[in-house]
């Protein structure tokens, strides 16, 4: 799906406000990352530092940090769980993130389990859906968008 | 970075209008651990209270990119980090009964900081 000039592959959930992605690639395990459109709001990034495996995340809550230029980012986790692998190579190469979101430039691997999928899934748009809502959220962002 | 419980203390003692090229990196280290949800305190002493000062902030840069010290000092707190202002400080810099720049409604100095340095749950930085 192409929402304003942005790849959102079909196969994708995502938590639109925040600009991030989850796809389900096990019964209880999800692989999440940074959106297309939310790379280019946030600029050239310099660097990313995710939390580590273990720990607990929440949906919309932060699940690591990306310097862009002059700034701070927190990114958010589309999905709550426990986190079960950063992207290394991400944290050594942040131009992934950016040159294929949704390929190598993923950044971490979640336990996803029913109970919080059950809730997640509430805030979550399935990619295949979302064009509209991602047109409604690029009206406001500060940012041209092509 | 899992630090749950871990805070980050700074007391900004030499970072003062005077040399605004150093001002940026207080708050952007402030900012980046935020942002990595610890908590933060900023402790303004000495002369940097000035900066708390409204107009003061705002009339700075770092360097010739267009964002000043005040939008520094701003996203850091957008990340969840707090001022503390000296009051001792306030007075030596005739600030005693002056407004204070809405991101700074706390006070605290030489007691508040010297609590954090002996925490062993939080670290302290000196800019």
């Amino acid at each position: 799906m192409i929402a304003n000039g942005f790849d959102f592959p079909d196969d994708l959930l995502l938590l639109i406000e925040h600009q991030v992605w989850a796809r389900p690639v096990a019964p209880d395990e999800a692989v999440v990352g940074i959106t297309a459109l939310g790379l280019h709001l946030a600029g050239e990034l310099y660097m990313c530092r995710l939390k580590p495996a273990g720990a607990t995340l929440a949906q919309g809550r932060g699940i690591g940090v990306v310097e862009v230029a002059k700034a701070i980012v927190s990114i958010k986790s589309a999905v709550s769980g426990e986190l079960l692998e950063c992207n290394e190579e991400v944290q050594q190469r942040p131009d992934l993130i950016t040159e294929d979101p949704y390929g190598r430039g993923w950044l971490a691997r979640v336990r996803w389990r029913a109970s919080e999928r059950a809730q997640d899934m509430t805030q979550l748009v399935a990619a295949s859906a979302a064009h509209d809502a991602i047109a409604a959220y690029a009206a406001t962002a500060e940012r041209p968008i092509r | 970075m899992n630090m749950p419980s871990r805070g980050i203390a700074i007391l900004l003692w030499s970072a003062d209008p005077s040399a605004p090229h150093r001002l940026a990196t207080p708050f952007f280290c402030a900012a980046a651990a935020a942002a990595m949800e610890a908590p933060v305190e900023i402790y303004f002493t000495a002369a940097s209270v000035q900066l708390l000062k409204p107009g003061v902030a705002d009339s700075l840069r770092a360097s010739t990119h267009p964002k000043t010290i005040l939008d520094s000092m701003r996203e850091a707190i957008g990340h969840g980090a707090v001022f503390f202002a000296c009051r001792d400080a306030l007075v030596a810099q005739g600030m005693a009964d002056s407004p204070l720049i809405p991101e700074c409604s706390r006070f605290g100095g030489a007691v508040q900081f010297m609590a954090r340095a002996l925490d062993a749950q939080w670290t302290t930085l000196v800019f």
